[in-house]
């Protein structure tokens, strides 16, 4: 009942900053979405082959090397950062108060950015990809990539100096910085990898350097932003401290951006050592952002009709925490010598990647479709569903991971386990983590449905009476053939 | 962090008043960090090897790696316990030098072995021995391969000191050196095949 009054309520006309937002988001959103599921498909089919090596395995654009690289850029390029910039342009445009300058500027970046997706996973499935980690797509994608990031970063950044409020949230702070970094490490990595290439394990620090500061700093970034604006909106009540995170902010970028080098990088032993010291540090940024947001939500009640957002954006604060003391044990000697090259490595990534900052976005995008349209979501029932069937998902394939990856990694340090038996023992665990899969699946085909047919719906009573005339018009003799 | 809930928990009923207080930062956040920066400043100084480009895990200092190194002439000993295992001589001759009945003469205690002068000996490694041959009062008759070709003056003469002078087996005879393995590979170039016990021991000993 709570959701329908919200339906109510958000329904009400958007008003001007809103109804600028609509071309933009909605051509981010849906994108994301359909790359969400994309990658999804991508990732069981991954998984499955794990324990059925002969699932698909007559085609060579299926197998397990492109199938995987491409479920990851899918989901890191088509959904992580697409989605991330949508839920950016909405905050700048809300908190500013001033609608987004040129809407078509948005669209056209997005265009772009798409074709850079699509042409990316299109090459990694051919087997063009580089074989660079999360950087498997093939420069000119990336080229697309950077134009089109430039392209919705510059109009952002636009929005952000044309606001009407002049006051800074801190949401705005990791969003600013957010749009600078990404394009940095982006050109910084293709740049030493394809264009100037560096040579030998200097490749593998750049892509280390680049994984670090994508996966941890940016999706933090964008995932925290969200965090500190849309919790006390949803709760309707100050931020508990904006000292504690703008501590958050500089330490994030301060100590993460030092991160990524493995514990066991072939490397000078510097280079491992500062980089675990530093991922170490990190712990403050979790601990402060952790606080903060308990403190701002400790009592509160959700205004009505978004709960489901709450609970998806909670969640995405509980696996922040989660995934980065994971990060901290990888990064470690001692843990991370046994836990390195086995799946609790897959397990951080996954939490990190979807557990946080996938399910932050979910929320906000909940939370955000239905101001956007103006009509209310077309399930409403649907986002509280999606929560739980993700939530459990997630756990479902990362719990199995990290704890098969523990026992996998303490069987490895011990040199009379041969290694097919320890490969076999850990088939189990990748099996349950296969049902996680499907799980999580079935909730990003919920989300693009819903948020496909929300839109169709609002765009049907504005188009389908211009649509209809247009139709109406055409002389039957012309349509033959 | 209790301190900072108490204060919370009461505004809550008025939490819509806009201009909240700003709640202290708090102390124990500052406090935690400096803790890890002193524990993480710990750690680099003990693993961060001065930043020193040629120390890789699991070293952790240039002064570990230098004790590692090899310092002063090699030893001869261990060059040839290293050719005598690479494997060569080891798989008919044992690692214990006591060859095997009937087929590979034994190393330990041979009176060709130890010989004082070592021109017999080396002769026979560098172009192989055949045919009947008595070793300790056994007699053997069998072949063995050329070594000239495989292996250098240097580590000819290592592995005949090391079977020489190899104190767990009781031999004791002086060493060899790779100037006379090259003085006797001059000699024998006319010598194509492998020897004879027979001819060597036509062979003046100290030649
Ligand atoms: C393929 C097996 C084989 C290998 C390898 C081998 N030998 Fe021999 N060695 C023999 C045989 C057989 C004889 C006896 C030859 C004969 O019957 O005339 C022999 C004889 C000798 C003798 C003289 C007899 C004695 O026992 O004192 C010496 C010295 C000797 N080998 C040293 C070496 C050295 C040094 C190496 C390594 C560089 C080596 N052998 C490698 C098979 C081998």
């Amino acid at each position: 009942m709570n959701e329908r009054s919200s339906n109510q309520s958000a329904a009400t006309a958007p008003d001007e900053i809103s109804l600028s937002c609509r071309g933009p988001l909605v051509m981010l959103f849906l994108h994301a979405a359909f790359w969400l599921v994309a990658a999804s498909v991508l990732a069981l089919v991954a998984s499955l082959k794990f324990h059925s090596p002969a699932f698909l395995s007559g085609c060579a654009w299926l197998t397990y090397g492109r199938v995987h690289s491409a479920a990851v850029n899918a989901q890191l390029y088509g959904f992580a950062v697409q989605a991330g910039l949508g839920v950016a342009l909405w905050i700048i445009a809300q908190t500013g108060r001033s609608p987004l300058p040129h809407p078509l500027g948005f669209i056209i970046g997005a265009a772009v950015w798409n074709l850079g997706v699509l042409s990316g996973i299109v090459a990694i499935l051919a087997g063009q990809g580089t074989g660079y980690e999360n950087l498997e797509f093939p420069f000119y994608s990336a080229l697309l990539l950077f134009l089109g990031f430039l392209v919705v970063g510059s109009g952002a950044l636009l929005a952000i100096h044309s606001r009407r409020e002049r006051s800074l949230t801190p949401a705005h702070w990791f969003l600013i910085a957010a749009l600078f970094w990404f394009p940095w490490i982006l050109s910084g990595a293709y740049l030493l990898l394809t264009v100037w290439p560096v040579r030998g394990l200097m490749q593998s620090m750049v892509v280390w350097w680049f994984g670090g500061n994508l996966t941890f700093v940016w999706l933090s970034l964008v995932g925290l932003a969200a965090l500190f604006h849309f919790i006390p909106q949803i709760l309707g009540r100050p931020l508990h401290s904006r000292q504690m995170a703008l501590f958050t902010f500089w330490t994030l970028l301060f100590f993460g951006s030092w991160t990524g080098i493995p514990s066991t990088a072939p490397v000078p032993a510097w280079i491992p050592a500062l980089s675990a010291v530093m991922t170490l540090l990190t712990l403050v940024t979790l601990l402060s952002a952790w606080t903060n947001l308990r403190q701002t939500n400790s009592g509160g009640q959700p205004l009505p009709g978004n709960l489901a957002p709450l609970r998806f954006l909670l969640f995405g604060l509980g696996m922040f925490q989660l995934a980065g003391l994971m990060r901290i044990v990888l990064s470690l000697p001692v843990l991370g010598h046994i836990t390195s090259f086995t799946w609790f490595a897959a397990a951080q990534i996954q939490l990190q990647s979807f557990g946080f900052f996938s399910m932050v976005m979910l929320g906000a995008v909940y939370f955000i479709f239905p101001r956007l349209m103006g009509t209310g979501l077309s399930c409403t029932k649907a986002p509280l569903r999606h929560f739980w069937l993700a939530a459990v998902g997630c756990l479902l394939v990362a719990l199995p991971w990290a704890l098969g990856g523990v026992a996998q990694g303490l069987k490895l340090a011990d040199a009379s386990i041969p290694f097919m038996v320890i490969s076999h023992s850990t088939l189990s665990f990748l099996r349950v983590s296969s049902l996680g899969e499907v799980l999580i699946l079935v909730c990003n085909l919920m989300f693009a449905m819903n948020l496909l047919m929300t839109t169709t719906r609002c765009a049907s009573t504005f188009f389908l009476p211009a649509f209809l005339a247009i139709t109406a018009q055409t002389p039957k003799a012309e349509v033959k053939p | 962090m209790s301190q900072s809930i108490k204060r919370s928990a009461p505004a809550s009923p008025s939490s819509s008043q806009p201009l909240l207080k700003e709640p202290a930062f708090p102390i124990w956040l500052i406090v935690f960090l400096t803790l890890l920066l002193y524990a993480g400043a710990v750690y680099f100084d003990g693993h961060g090897s001065g930043f020193h480009p040629q120390v890789y895990a699991p070293y952790s200092s240039y002064t570990q790696l230098a004790d590692l190194q090899i310092t002063g002439p090699p030893n001869p000993l261990e060059i040839g316990f290293r050719v005598y295992h690479k494997p060569s001589c080891v798989s008919c001759h044992q690692a214990s030098g006591a060859g095997s009945p009937g087929q590979f003469p034994p190393l330990v205690g041979s009176e060709w072995v130890q010989e004082p002068e070592p021109g017999r000996i080396i002769r026979a490694v560098l172009n192989g021995l055949q045919g009947p041959i008595s070793v300790k009062n056994q007699q053997y008759n069998n072949a063995m391969v050329a070594w000239g070709g495989v292996f250098s003056d240097e580590e000819i003469a290592a592995v005949i000191t090391y079977i020489r002078q190899n104190k767990d087996w009781g031999n004791n005879a002086p060493a060899v050196t790779a100037d006379r393995v090259k003085a006797v590979r001059e000699k024998i170039k006319g010598h194509p095949g492998p020897f004879t016990a027979d001819e060597l021991l036509k062979i003046p000993a100290a030649d």
